[in-house]
Formats: C-alpha cells, sequence, structure tokens
C-alpha cells in the first residue's frame, strides 16, 4: 500500500530528472565538445568504416585513428666518404684553378672546398618540388636524417637548365658550363627549401639567370628587376653560390617591398663588415646593398664573408654573424627565410 | 531498491519540492559553466570541413600571450606642414620639439624620429619656412597607387633613381602637384615621400634633384666580389 501510495511522488521525481537531462543534453552537445581539445589529432584522420546496408547492422564505437601513410622518400644516393677524393670529372679543380688570382678570399676559401664536393658531385637526375609546392621531401628534418635531394642535381647542362626552369622557373641562359649550372641548381634548390622563398621569390614569376664566363678577377653581378640577374665570372664554389644568393636577394627585395621597409623600420642604417655593404664602390653603404648581402650571409656565414680584395679586413668566415649581427640575422631569417636555417651550403 | 522506495515513500510533498529545486539549480550551474568553458575555448570542431576552426569572436585563452609589438605609424600632423607656408614656429607648434635638428649653409633640418623605427621624417626650411617635407613612409601601403588613382590615372611627369633602386624602388615626381613618390613601380608600394613647392619638371630636375642626390639616368648597380 504504502509503495502505491508513493507512486506519484516517485513519479514526478523521476519526470523532473527526465525533463532537466534532455534539456541538459540537447543544449551542451556543442559546448561539450569545445571542452575537450583534439590537440593530438585531427579529426579527419578518424576512420569509420562504411556501415554494411545490406545487413541493416548498428554501427557504434568501430572509429579509429588513422595512422598517416608515410610520404617515401627517395632513396639516397650513396655519398663519398670524407676520404675519398672527388672524381676527376668533378669540376671543382678546374674552378680552382681559375680562384688562384689576386681575389685573396678565394685561396683561403680553397681548404673548404673539399667538403663542398660532396654537395656537388653531379648525380642522376631527381625529381625535384616546383617552386611554391614546399615537399616534406625538401624539408629540414629531411635534409638532416636523409641525404638533402637538393645536393644531387641533374647531370648535364641541358638536363640542369630544364630542372632549372620547371622546378624553380629560373631561365638559365648564357655560356655557363655544367659545373656552374650544377651549383646554382644545388644553390637554388636549397633556398626553395624555405617555404617564404618557394612562394614569394620562385613562385611568383620567372626570373632571368644569365651567366658569362669570365675570370675570378673579374667577378660581378647585377640585378634588375625587369631583366633579371646577371652574373659574370666565375671562382670557387662558396663565392659562385653567394654571389648567385646576393643577387637573388635583390631579386627578393623587388618582389617584395614590404619586407625592405621592414628592413628600413629595424635594422637599417646598421651595417654589416661586407664589401657591398659597407664600401660598394666608394659611394656606399645603402640599404639596398646591405640588405641584399644581410640576405647572403644568412645562407653562407658559416662559410663565407662577403669581402673583395680583404676589404673589409677581418675573418674569411663569418660564424659571429647570428650573435653580433643579430639584429640582420633575426630579420632575414624571420622575414625571408621563414624560420629556415642552412647548415648546409 | 526497497530501501530507495522506502526512503521515497518517506519523504513528504515539500522535500520533493526541495530537492527538485537543488537539482534544477545544478542542472542551471552546468549548463553556465560548460557554456562559459565554450566560450573562452573559442574553439569547436566543425565536423562538415573537418577542420578544425577558430571562433574570430572569441580567441581561445590557451594560446601563448601575444607579445607586445610597438605600433608602427606614420606621423600624426604632419600633412598640415605645407611646403612654401608653414614656418618653424608652426611646424614646432603643431608637430612638438623635433628629435634633432642640423644647420648648413642651405638648410635647417629638423627631424622627427617615428617611433619604433630607426627612421625619421625630414623637415628642411629655408629662411625659417618649410621648403621641403621628405616623409618616411613606414607601414604597408600602395600611396602611390591610391594618389594616381585618385587623381585620374596620373601619369609622373618624371622618373628620377636613387640608391633605393637597387631594392626596385624609383622616385615618381609630380612636380606640378609638388609631390613625389620612392615607390615600387610594379604594384606601388611606397616608402618615401617628398612634399615641395609646386614647379616645372625642368625646374625639379635642376633645383630639386641634386639636393636628394636623384639621378635622371639609371645609376650602376652592378657588384663586385
Amino acid at each position: 500500500m504504502n509503495k502505491n501510495k508513493n507512486i506519484p511522488k516517485f513519479k514526478n521525481l523521476i519526470s523532473i530528472l527526465l525533463f532537466f537531462t534532455i534539456i541538459f543534453l540537447t543544449f551542451n552537445s556543442r559546448p561539450t565538445n569545445a571542452a575537450f581539445h583534439f590537440d593530438s589529432f585531427n579529426p579527419a584522420d578518424i576512420i569509420c568504416p562504411t556501415p554494411n546496408t545490406a545487413k541493416n547492422a548498428l554501427q557504434l564505437f568501430n572509429c579509429f585513428i588513422n595512422t598517416p601513410t608515410p610520404t617515401p622518400i627517395p632513396s639516397p644516393t650513396p655519398q663519398p666518404s670524407p676520404t675519398t677524393p672527388p672524381p676527376a670529372s668533378n669540376p671543382e679543380s678546374s674552378t680552382n684553378n681559375a680562384a688562384t688570382t689576386t681575389n685573396n678570399q678565394t685561396q683561403n676559401q680553397t681548404a673548404n672546398t673539399q667538403q663542398d664536393t660532396q654537395e656537388l658531385n653531379p648525380q642522376a637526375n631527381q625529381a625535384l618540388p616546383a617552386a611554391g609546392q614546399n615537399t616534406q621531401d625538401l624539408s629540414p628534418q629531411a635534409a638532416e636524417t636523409q641525404q638533402d635531394p637538393c645536393s644531387t642535381p641533374p647531370s648535364d647542362y641541358e638536363s640542369i637548365r630544364q630542372s632549372l626552369s620547371t622546378n624553380f622557373q629560373i631561365n638559365l641562359t648564357g655560356d655557363a658550363d655544367a659545373n656552374w649550372a650544377s651549383q646554382a641548381h644545388v644553390t637554388i634548390c636549397k633556398l626553395n627549401q624555405s617555404s617564404n622563398l618557394s612562394t614569394q621569390l620562385f613562385g611568383s614569376s620567372p626570373i632571368n639567370l644569365n651567366f658569362t664566363s669570365d675570370s675570378c678577377t673579374n667577378l660581378r653581378g647585377n640585378a634588375d628587376m625587369a631583366t633579371g640577374i646577371t652574373i659574370t665570372g666565375t671562382c670557387d664554389n662558396y663565392l659562385n653560390r653567394a654571389i648567385l644568393v646576393h643577387e637573388l636577394g635583390h631579386m627578393y627585395a623587388f618582389r617584395n617591398p614590404s619586407v625592405y621597409n621592414n628592413f628600413l623600420n629595424t635594422v637599417w642604417p646598421a651595417q654589416i663588415p661586407t664589401y657591398n655593404c659597407q664600401i660598394h664602390y666608394g659611394d656606399g653603404p645603402t640599404a639596398a646593398e646591405c640588405f641584399a648581402d644581410g640576405f647572403a650571409e644568412n645562407v653562407v656565414y658559416s662559410y663565407l664573408r662577403l669581402t673583395l680584395e680583404d676589404q673589409p679586413a677581418g675573418e674569411t668566415t663569418f660564424p659571429e654573424y647570428p650573435t653580433t649581427y643579430s639584429n640582420y640575422y633575426n630579420s632575414f631569417n624571420t622575414n625571408a627565410f621563414a624560420g629556415e636555417t642552412f647548415t648546409t651550403f | 531498491m526497497t530501501n530507495f522506495n522506502e526512503i521515497i515513500s518517506k519523504l513528504n510533498k515539500k522535500s520533493i519540492t526541495i530537492i527538485s529545486i537543488i537539482i534544477i539549480i545544478f542542472f542551471i550551474w552546468m549548463f553556465y559553466i560548460l557554456t562559459l568553458v565554450k566560450s573562452e575555448s573559442g574553439e569547436y570542431i566543425n565536423t562538415q570541413d573537418k577542420s578544425i576552426t577558430q571562433d574570430s569572436k572569441n580567441p581561445p585563452l590557451y594560446q601563448s600571450p601575444t607579445p607586445t609589438i610597438p605600433v608602427i605609424q606614420r606621423q600624426e600632423h604632419l600633412s598640415e606642414v605645407i611646403a612654401g607656408k608653414s614656418t618653424k614656429e608652426e611646424i614646432i607648434k603643431t608637430l612638438g620639439t623635433p628629435s634633432k635638428s642640423t644647420e648648413d649653409t642651405d638648410f635647417t633640418k629638423l627631424f622627427y624620429n617615428i617611433p619604433a623605427t630607426n627612421r625619421s621624417n625630414t623637415i628642411y626650411l629655408k629662411n625659417d619656412t618649410a621648403e621641403y617635407i621628405l616623409e618616411e613612409i613606414p607601414i604597408d601601403n600602395n600611396l602611390h597607387a591610391q594618389f594616381s588613382q585618385a587623381n585620374n590615372f596620373l601619369v609622373p611627369e618624371g622618373l628620377l633613381y636613387d640608391h633605393h633602386w637597387e631594392a626596385g624602388f624609383r622616385w615618381s615626381v609630380f612636380a606640378d602637384r609638388g609631390i613625389a613618390f620612392l615607390s615600387n613601380p610594379t604594384n606601388g608600394y611606397t616608402i618615401e615621400i617628398l612634399y615641395f613647392i609646386p614647379m616645372n619638371i625642368s625646374d625639379f630636375d635642376t633645383s630639386v634633384a641634386p639636393i636628394f642626390s636623384l639621378s635622371t639616368t639609371q645609376p650602376r648597380n652592378e657588384e663586385r666580389f
């Protein structure tokens, strides 16, 4: 009797509980999701098998987190060991002859060129990412844990020229030999590893690169917004590459006035001890030349300080660049290279 | 179960009402708390896009705090200084005391530093009257393009060069308007503006261009290494 007598009370309580439970669940479904952060995986990675409609089955809690499919990385070509002498066909030897000139810095750098030949050894043609496509293959991790695909450019001049055009929108003209073209390819490929440069420099429109052979003493370069880059003369590999990066620095300024303006705001009129920044035919220093030299030094400082006939005086390498001239280094590292650092060059 | 029913049976109407109110308050409190969490997180899963989207109205609290970056902007009231009209007294009254001033045989120069940058605007005075105003533009802009558009796509009377040419900038001179832009010819991005007394272009080339080291011919920008 008691039980029956109290059923109405019990019913009231249950009804109230059910009512508010329904309201709570209805209005709190999204906030509940929001209260948990799915930082560890993307919802897109959740895989739920499609239910078999033929069986009319109700499928619950069968989802699982997809394991990303590893992207295949081109198998590295075996490198010669450090003690292995460079192949006879390696053009380094010929350029070293050219480098024995009055340009003192090139003589000082020849000791380092043995290491450099490992990168410059022409290997089989490999597919490279196009400008604007910064793929996993060229990530810094890949460069460190795998062999850097940039170190194996196509072997012959015509293939290099085509690869430069196809992958980086660089139109190579002039009378460059396979060695110089190979160095240009390695350098441009490495720069293209930066997501910024792949889009803001190589990805915007084609760049003409004209090379005219000449001696090391006549080494000079020019960048023009309309006509592109002209380089005359060849020296050792480091200097050949550095002058190309310097001229590409001008091209980067042409195409990214905002970055140059930021340089004027926060870096200039500070200078770095390089020839074209501090001296530049006596009419320097100029902001534009310091911009291009800073752009280049961010890539080459471990190997080279851009001097001419020992001016400005000092060491041939520039290891203190990121610290002593941190305003330069950080500005380019952040604004131009998007945090990309270059451990090999 | 029996015990539970016994407890229930002992409850009178008043007790049930009180328990119900407590439960209602609990659910309202829970609803409020979870709604607050949602609004503060600013994030929810957009299952349609299969991506995590940000609620623009409510930036997430768990983001690292935004570093304090000084605001860079053009100098206020500089446009009130008119070449050929404004006196030194008026300029100082409008812009305040200059950061630095120098004097040479031709001009007295007043420098006004632009906060958070290494740059400064310069006013060239002759006989205590503004002759030239050289304004640095420290912000992203397309001022040259805007000027051109506002003036029915006016074409510059002269194109001159200085050392910024090596970064892709050249001077577009509108001599009869008394203004010149150091800008990128492709997109009108401007890094400096020169204001002067309106004149014809030949007068500008002979009298103004040398003061600012502007050349009518493209300078040699070939570097040696």
